[in-house]
């Protein structure tokens, strides 16, 4: 087989009757939909998981992949949807615990926002301090910060994702950040009250 | 305000390290092998049938329990020192509890 055969044709094949053409689309994306998924769950298999539904999914759901737009973005839909239904479903689990911030590490995370080239070590490091706040939002707050802060995403854009209309993209980012500003207000070190 | 200088540090953050992409070795062949045991028509039909077996196997092993156990548990009085097994002894028991309803009936003729 070609490996510079677009998305369109493998699924044409697909269609055609030659599942195993499906194994080419899973390599193409499964690295961006790992990165997707570990913004939502922490634990690996987890992760693993959810990636695996999602190509289930597609694979199920592969005629209803019109072609208008690209299959990457049909795709991408399906991986938000499915992770928004495991943080609703893990909802239970989240750490109600508020574990507060310290001076040490408000101020480690100064130093690491204002220094472009950080090692490993240090983005694991802020990956669980930003977890820390992230996992104390509702699934909606979280996933709306997800796509509009930390991915910079468009608002229409999230709308196309998430299924939501435009407004009601707005009205959630609004409630979203208050919530956050809320939860930073009560793990916050005294310099920052 | 200071919160908000807080909020933008976290999210700066996250910004700078966002999430590994690497992918455990093997994944595309774990969801093909899954996507061919889901759509395989045999494979369906031979899970069915290994649990009816499984299932088949667990009423089995219940059925000769009970009746191991029922063997045991029989009064000396009931005991039929004629028969040699207890299956045997077990279907003579079966047999006197199948009729003893007809030979403690009335008769009708």
């Amino acid at each position: 087989m070609p490996a510079d055969l677009t998305d369109s044709e493998i699924i044409a094949a697909i269609r055609a009757g030659d599942s195993s053409r499906f194994e080419e689309l899973v390599r193409r994306y499964q690295a961006r939909l790992f990165a997707t998924a570990r913004r939502y769950a922490r634990r690996e298999d987890e992760v693993e998981d959810i990636v695996q539904e999602v190509f289930l999914k597609a694979f199920a759901k592969l005629d209803s992949w019109r072609g208008d737009a690209p299959f990457e973005h049909w795709l991408m839909r399906l991986a938000v949807r499915t992770c928004y239904d495991f943080l609703r479903s893990h909802q239970r689990n989240r750490e109600h615990s508020l574990s507060e911030l310290n001076d040490q590490e408000t101020d480690w995370l100064e130093t690491f926002v204002a220094t472009p080239e950080a090692n490993p070590a240090d983005k694991d490091a802020a990956r669980s301090l930003v977890n820390r706040v992230l996992e104390q939002l509702s699934p909606a707050n979280r996933l709306i910060i997800t796509l509009l802060e930390l991915e910079d995403r468009p608002v229409k854009e999230i709308a196309a994702l998430t299924g939501w209309s435009v407004p009601l993209v707005k009205v959630r980012a609004f409630r979203a950040r208050a919530e956050m500003k809320k939860i930073l207000q009560r793990m916050a070190p005294e310099k920052y009250l | 305000m200071k919160l908000d200088r807080l909020q933008q540090l976290v999210i700066g953050a996250a910004r700078q390290a966002p999430p590994r992409d690497d992918v455990p070795h093997g994944f595309e062949q774990r969801i093909m092998a899954r996507l061919r045991s889901s759509t395989d028509p045999l494979a369906v039909w031979s899970a069915w049938l290994w649990r009816a077996a499984l299932s088949a196997c667990a009423v089995a092993a219940v059925a000769w329990a009970v009746g191991l156990t029922s063997v045991v548990l029989l009064p000396d009085e009931d005991r039929t020192d004629d028969l040699d097994t207890p299956a045997e002894l077990a279907s003579g028991h079966l047999e006197d509890a199948l009729f003893a309803s007809a030979d403690s009936g009335p008769e009708t003729w």
